[in-house]
């Protein structure tokens, strides 16, 4: 399988995992004309719901990308204590994260969040005011970085809404 | 497939509004870029990236052969 937002995301969506499309890709989504190679979602972490979330990742193939090398798979365990997953799949890098920006967490983000339609998938996407923001809380180098973009989407797509 | 971006001239100026004014904004962002991204739907967006993606890996395979 050849690395595909689409496939991760459909692969999410058909284990009915509660999710919300954040970072480079819901910011794409939304219009701001930049590139990024890894998709980032936050999942609702309980007990019953993080064993949902193993399922498309198994069957993703699912691996933590860890220089080293040592392939560890997630695991429920994994998944409730670490509050950010950098994993490589068959369809691509896929970072799952409990929470965004000034912790945020799925409750807020999803509350944050908008439906796009992506093909025959409806799912949930960061606003990107809320990406902005949590772009500024994370103040990574990279972050800082891509502002400037972002910010400037924000300020067209506000033109257009009148 | 998805719609191209604006095309500018070879002085830079985008073509289709004649000149630069209002094609970048304070920060050197090119807005023209963001219209053309904006005028697309959220799945053409992603298409677009998938594409890039796809290409550049294309390269790469390419230039590894």
């Amino acid at each position: 399988m050849k690395p595909s937002f689409l496939d991760l995301l459909a692969s999410l969506h058909t284990h009915r995992v509660d999710f919300v499309v954040v970072g480079g890709v819901a910011a794409l989504i939304e219009g701001a004309p930049i590139t990024t190679l890894d998709l980032d979602v936050v999942y609702r972490v309980d007990t019953g719901h993080i064993s949902r979330l193993l399922r498309p990742l198994e069957a993703l193939d699912a691996r933590y990308r860890d220089p080293a090398g040592p392939h560890l798979v997630p695991s429920e365990d994994s998944l409730a204590a670490n509050r950010l997953n950098l994993l490589e799949t068959s369809a691509g890098p896929l970072d799952v994260m409990q929470e965004i920006g000034d912790g945020w967490r799925y409750e807020e983000v999803v509350r944050r969040s908008v439906k796009r339609s992506l093909e025959t998938l409806e799912v949930s996407v960061l606003e990107l005011e809320a990406v902005i923001e949590s772009k500024v809380a994370a103040n990574r180098a990279k972050d800082r970085a891509m502002l400037p973009v972002l910010r400037a989407t924000l300020d067209e797509l506000r033109k257009t809404r009148g | 497939m998805a719609k191209r971006p604006p095309k500018a001239g070879p002085d830079g100026r985008n073509q289709s509004r004649g000149g630069l004014e209002g094609a970048f904004s304070t920060d050197g962002v090119d807005l023209t870029l963001i219209r053309w991204m904006l005028s697309l739907s959220p799945s053409e967006r992603l298409r677009v990236a998938q594409d890039v993606i796809d290409g550049a890996r294309a390269l790469r395979a390419g230039h590894e052969a």
